[in-house]
């Protein structure tokens, strides 16, 4: 086991809505290895994005810890904070509404390294920013365009750009191609994965696309209603799920055969609100093999082989 | 980007000739003319009184009469008011640097007034304090600003005795209560426009994206926020500033203030057609002239208008 950069433990973030707290992230723990990659996959609304921006503090976390080279993050304020911006970067899901349209891509890409005091002089930071550029494969004559000129894929890379052009070691891309479209996907995926390699980042990488967190995660964390119910290696979670809505999740993806036989799981039943969720099993309402069992205290996350972690009372069951 | 200005500029004189036809057919078809004030009150036969109207052209077709002024004025000859015999653009720009003057002033009041609230209102939206800001907006547009002037007169000028309840004076003093009762009006729509377009702007994505950048809180605002937030803010800030150019008759009068509102509306009183169709028109330029100096700022203050100017510079 490699050396831990980023350990979560029981991280909360709730939002107050007039019809009570609504449990967007709720005791969700993990550990990050340094230099690898969490994949965090779940539908639409179970809490991914929020975490990565509660785990960056963009927004603030109701409860738990976030440890950063074992240094607790969650309570910095002030200087610490901005410090902490150095090390936790993120690339964010639309490069279509994330760039300041007033800013040319080289302001853009110089602004962080003016605020955080990185380098001084005009010349040294556009030289930095052309380094970046380069780095992420944009054109050296792009500098002076307006975001609104360029397109998605080149848009996404000053995304990169401006994420990278402060060193962090931690990268949360939050569904980083979700709005481009399936050539340039390719394109920024490799890109990801190039930089991860000459540069050691570690990602937290968020994604409703599991064909894509596949080919790109070394772990893999699935979520359900903001908490997490099953977390292992990437490849163990696509042989042997344990989790009954990671294994819906999975029969999900689509098998580009003919004669494949169709077996995929059809998930059933009232989805429980994630305001003021009750203490039973937040799956158990669409689950095949609920029972009175799981309408008590809901489950632990227990680590059932080394490194596989779930989350459910049935697990044995569901296995079979 | 030229060929843009001289478009707007071209497009100032269908709307010059339109406003001059318009006030001086008004003018004439109004019970009494010029020459009813002048011999009012002078012992003098209906003869009399017909003959000075012969004399001063007042007899000859509505038509002729504007086909005449439009000429000389096409020329740069405005005429000369029917009342005091000065040529009009005499009187108008001896009165135009106090107009100027008060928009100025009650621009500024209104800007320092309005953006600050509005940012506030909008961080704060649903709080007691923005409802409250709100509140003292819609205050300021419902105020008539005769009564509003005259409300801070008492208060000011007769109960705490420190300000001159005329706008009239030179020194700095005299134009603080015309200004602020100026801004004040001006200053709800303000408010409101930075308002709404603050809430917009905050909930836009690149915000996070520069507080992820680790951009201090202040500058994300004023930076990042109000820059884009800038346009709908300069086309209300503007449009004001181009109807106080143009002179608040109102407040020009409850201060007996010496603008060229004031000049207007002597001039309506008097039937001076002359002098008040020239006003009209030399304001009416100067209002068109203002918003298009706005217009063209957008450019500066969003590179994606810039870029539109260009390419329909190259389109041909």
């Amino acid at each position: 086991m490699g050396e831990v950069l980023l350990e979560v433990k029981n991280l909360q973030k709730y939002f107050s809505t007039p019809r009570g707290m609504l449990h967007a992230v709720d005791n969700v723990s993990f550990t990050i290895e340094k230099g690898k990659t969490l994949g965090v996959v779940g539908e639409s609304g179970c809490g991914k994005t929020t975490c990565g921006r509660t785990i960056l503090r963009l927004t603030e976390p109701t409860g738990g810890q976030v440890l950063f080279e074992g240094k607790d993050v969650s309570k910095y304020k002030g200087r610490e904070l901005a410090h902490l911006r150095r090390d936790m970067q993120i690339i964010f899901q639309d490069p279509f509404s994330s760039l300041d349209p007033r800013m040319s891509v080289s302001q853009i890409i110089a602004e962080p390294i003016k605020y955080n005091k990185l380098l001084h002089g005009k010349e040294a930071i556009d030289a930095r920013v052309l380094e970046l550029m380069d780095t992420v494969g944009l054109s050296r004559r792009m500098v002076n365009s307006y975001p609104h000129e360029l397109d998605g894929g080149r848009r996404q890379r000053v995304g990169i750009a401006r994420a990278l052009a402060l060193n962090p070691k931690f990268i949360v891309c939050d569904e980083p191609v979700s709005a481009l479209d399936v050539s340039i996907q390719a394109q920024i995926l490799n890109l990801l994965d190039e930089l991860q390699d000459s540069l050691g980042l570690t990602y937290m990488f968020i994604t409703h696309d599991l064909a894509v967190v596949n080919h790109f995660a070394d772990d893999i964390a699935v979520m359900y209603l903001g908490q997490l119910v099953e977390k292992a290696p990437a490849e163990e979670l696509f042989d042997n799920p344990l989790h009954p809505y990671t294994k819906a999740l999975l029969s999900a993806i689509p098998v580009p055969d003919t004669h494949a036989k169709n077996k995929r799981i059809v998930l059933k039943g009232e989805i429980t609100s994630p305001i003021n969720p009750g203490e039973e099993c937040r799956f158990a309402k669409r689950c095949l093999y609920a029972d009175d069992c799981c309408k008590g205290k809901g489950p632990e996350l227990v680590e059932v082989k080394p490194g596989h972690f779930v989350a459910c009372h049935h697990c044995g069951i569901a296995n079979q | 980007m030229w060929r843009y200005i001289v478009k707007r500029i071209l497009m100032l004189i269908p709307v010059v000739i339109g406003a001059s036809l318009l006030v001086f057919c008004v003018m004439n078809l109004s019970k009494g003319d010029v020459v009813s004030v002048i011999t009012a009150g002078a012992d003098m036969t209906n003869e009399q009184i017909e003959a000075v109207r012969e004399a001063m052209g007042l007899n000859r077709p509505l038509l002729v009469r504007y086909g005449e002024y439009l000429f000389g004025m096409l020329r740069g000859d405005f005429g000369k008011s029917a009342i005091s015999n000065e040529p009009v653009l005499k009187l108008f720009f001896t009165r135009f640097p106090a107009t100027v003057k008060l928009a100025i002033a009650s621009s500024i009041v209104n800007i320092v007034l309005s953006i600050p609230l509005g940012i506030f209102s909008a961080r704060h939206q649903g709080s007691v304090a923005d409802n409250a800001a709100m509140v003292f907006a819609l205050m300021g547009l419902s105020m008539p600003a005769f009564w509003l002037g005259l409300m801070l007169m008492v208060l000011f000028c007769v109960n705490l005795q420190w300000l001159p309840a005329t706008g009239g004076g030179t020194d700095f003093k005299s134009i603080i209560l015309p200004a602020v009762t100026m801004g004040i009006g001006m200053m709800a729509t303000t408010t409101r426009t930075t308002r709404s377009a603050m809430l917009d702007v905050l909930r836009q994505d690149y915000l996070r994206t520069a507080r992820a950048k680790g951009v201090p809180e202040k500058k994300v605002i004023n930076l990042h926020a109000l820059k884009n937030a800038m346009i709908p803010i300069l086309t209300t800030v503007g449009t004001q500033l181009a109807k106080a150019f143009g002179g608040g008759a109102v407040i020009e009068m409850v201060f007996a203030y010496p603008g060229v509102g004031k000049l207007l509306l002597d001039a309506i009183n008097n039937r001076d057609t002359t002098l008040a169709c020239g006003c009209i028109v030399l304001q009416t330029t100067i209002t068109v002239v203002v918003l298009l100096i706005v217009d063209i700022l957008y450019a500066f203050v969003d590179p994606r208008v810039k870029a539109q100017y260009a390419k329909g510079g190259k389109k041909k």
